[in-house]
């Protein structure tokens, strides 16, 4: 695999993990609901170089669609991945070109206030941390954003795939004891899967963590996890070679969406 | 595995708490509670006898670790214990060496069959490092072969555990073969043709969280004759099986001889103390390479180690520990096949591994570890074990019997 770009695995990220936490959005946030209301629309993102992503709205819920095609979608076109990434991350000034649905202004309307909300839930102020159902929300769209972005990293960065490649096939499950938040990731024949829930299969490593508070540190990489894991509020149990390496990963997440190494 | 958070005795909790504010991670490195069975292991030690060691909660186990190999004649072994004390009173950290340097190197000469010097450190990355060193000295090449998979301590050339403070510049004259696949070697040896300094292994392949390998029929015999052929130096990383298969080192019991071999856990009972030795071929490029440290002179574990090294002879410590090895091997299979369970003890029954047939993800080896510790019998999940001098055929009976509760538990509890 060819290295590819900062801005090429950010794109990837953006695409994939951040607009699939729309899905988790919509479906935990009842302001979102709102928002949303009766509308019916898709959207795709696509960038010059062919990433493309889609996400559909209907009956109050969002669907991630991914790279699929969505008939009838709004379609905005950005010129580079830096492009897309300036815009997600809201730092630039060119605006991207909507190729199609140039009469479907409310829906855009509907999307950018969606977008907006889901950057707060994204990026939570310290006060808003301190209320326990909005953490508990947080926490339930970051983990599905996490794993999305597992499996991206995955699948196209060549120190994460190298890492998984060279691990055995493995399924981990997560759990927040305190909140009903809990969700899998499977690495199996080369491939990763993730799902909300309870797994399909039994896990080869459980991942607990004991509340909301020691989840919210770890996600945010603000645990040391050695620790914690002495102390049993971080609790591996089963194959830890395979958490170890979900950790290496999901630590880079961080570094590409929040601008750090590599 | 017990759905619930598990309660650390009351000492234990107060200490790591304290650790985690001074100390990062609380406990670092091998040490850690997050390596063995975090909530049920014993953090910190308070005092060991023989086999036996207590924790500072009072908690008494049968020690199948042996501090991860270094004690190797049992906890405060009184004649090791003498001969350290009888050097400390006279002094141990110096401006010079001691006698005690000079004796231990011939101990070793003498005892090594192809040795014609020796080297000492601290630990047994100090002297595979060391050694690593002298092979690029003595070659003028970069590159070193080393088994996927294996542990040869924590030095820049040789990746270990994950990315934290590492670059890949590091590694990048480091590239591995598979043990027991001589065609690998062979395409690596091709493929840096006069480029590489030294090939290193173990005497056995011993991965972590895997079952051990033994050498298949000439695999090592053949590294050293590709290394003779190539002018690539042999190392062998024997710090962990060194003199516990052999009193000559292990490759005297699998019937090989390399260039250079690095020592250090049954050197001396726990004593802090490495050497390497090697042919009279490399004792220049020995004497070239700048290693030291600021203990690595010190005469008391020289001393601790000569009486080790020469208790480990007289007594013919290395049956002992191979017929206490087989004991516990065998009556562990035998108890868990009570029970419809298969595992496998693979390794020399002097350091065995021991696995549920067939597990993958360690669910049934965590939940048997966990109640043998809970009951007195300290097995770690994912290391291999030690036997020591002063296990006794009732220690390795009181651990079976312990083992067979555990495995009753583990065959009505987790499912395969």
């Amino acid at each position: 695999m060819d290295t590819p770009s900062k801005d090429h695995i950010l794109c990837r990220l953006h695409l994939n993990a951040v607009l699939f936490a729309l899905e988790d959005l919509v479906a935990v946030v009842p302001e979102a609901k709102q928002i949303l209301s009766e509308e019916s629309f898709s959207i795709a993102f696509t960038t010059c170089s062919k990433l493309k992503s889609a996400v559909k709205f209907k009956d109050g819920k969002c669907e991630f669609i991914g790279a699929k095609d969505a008939p009838g979608a709004i379609k905005i076109l950005y010129l580079s991945e830096r492009h897309l990434n300036r815009t997600f991350t809201q730092k630039g000034f060119t605006l991207p070109l909507l190729t199609s649905g140039f009469f479907k202004l409310k829906q855009l309307i509907v999307f950018k206030r969606l977008s907006t909300l889901l950057n707060k839930y994204l990026q939570p102020d310290a006060n808003s941390l301190e209320e326990t159902t909005f953490r508990s929300k947080h926490l339930k769209i970051l983990l599905g954003l996490m794993l999305a972005a597992i499996k991206e990293l995955s699948e196209n960065e060549p120190f994460s795939r190298d890492l998984l490649e060279s691990t055995p096939d493995g399924l981990a499950f997560f759990t927040i004891r305190d909140d009903d938040i809990s969700g899998w990731i499977q690495w199996r024949e080369g491939k990763v899967n993730y799902g909300k829930g309870d797994p399909p299969y039994p896990p080869d490593v459980r991942i607990v963590f004991e509340d909301s508070a020691i989840a919210l540190a770890a996600f945010h990489n603000k645990i040391i996890n050695m620790a914690e894991i002495g102390l049993g509020r971080l609790r591996i149990e089963g194959d830890t070679a395979f958490a170890e390496k979900l950790g290496w990963i999901s630590e880079r997440i961080s570094f590409y969406l929040e601008n750090g190494r590599p | 595995m017990e759905d619930h958070r598990p309660q650390l005795p009351k000492k234990t909790q107060d200490l790591f708490e304290r650790a985690v504010q001074v100390i990062p991670g609380g406990i670092y490195g091998h040490n850690s509670p997050a390596n063995t069975i975090p909530g049920i292991a014993p953090y910190f030690a308070k005092r060991a006898e023989g086999c036996r060691y207590w924790d500072v909660d009072g908690r008494e186990y049968i020690d199948f670790l042996c501090s991860y190999g270094p004690i190797v004649l049992g906890h405060n072994n009184k004649e090791v214990n003498a001969a350290a004390d009888e050097q400390r009173n006279a002094g141990d950290c110096f401006n010079h060496p001691s006698e005690r340097f000079v004796e231990l190197a011939e101990y070793l000469v003498g005892a090594v069959d192809f040795a014609d010097w020796a080297i000492f450190g601290k630990n047994g990355s100090d002297m595979v490092n060391w050694a690593i060193k002298i092979a690029r000295e003595y070659t003028g090449r970069k590159k070193v072969l080393y088994i996927d998979g294996a542990y040869h301590g924590s030095g820049y050339w040789c990746p270990t555990r994950g990315p934290s403070g590492s670059i890949p510049e590091d590694n990048v004259h480091s590239h591995t073969f598979l043990w027991n696949d001589i065609h690998s070697v062979h395409k690596l040896v091709n493929q840096h043709k006069g480029q590489i300094a030294a090939i290193i292994t173990t005497p056995y392949h011993h991965p972590g969280g895997a079952d051990s390998v033994l050498p298949a029929e000439g695999f090592l015999q053949e590294i050293e004759n590709v290394c003779k052929n190539k002018g690539i130096v042999f190392i062998l990383d024997d710090i962990r099986a060194g003199f516990r298969l052999h009193h000559g080192g292990s490759h005297q019991a699998f019937n090989f001889t390399p260039d250079i071999s690095c020592f250090c856990k049954a050197i001396a009972n726990g004593y802090p103390l490495s050497a390497a030795v090697g042919r009279d071929e490399f004792k220049q490029a020995a004497s070239k390479v700048f290693m030291t440290g600021s203990y690595w002179f010190s005469a008391m574990p020289m001393a601790a180690a000569l009486t080790c090294l020469h208790i480990l002879k007289r007594d013919n410590v290395v049956e002992h520990l191979q017929a206490m090895g087989k004991r516990l091997t065998r009556g562990l299979e035998n108890a868990a096949a009570k029970y419809g369970l298969r595992v496998t003890c693979s390794g020399p029954s002097a350091l065995p591994y021991m696995s549920f047939a067939e597990e993958t993800n360690l669910m049934r080896m965590q939940a048997f570890c966990s109640y043998c510790m809970e009951n007195g019998v300290f097995f770690h999940p994912q290391h291999n074990w030690f036997i020591n001098a002063a296990h006794q055929e009732s220690d390795i009976d009181e651990a079976i019997n312990i083992a067979d509760n555990a495995f009753k538990k583990v065959a009505n509890k987790v499912p395969a």
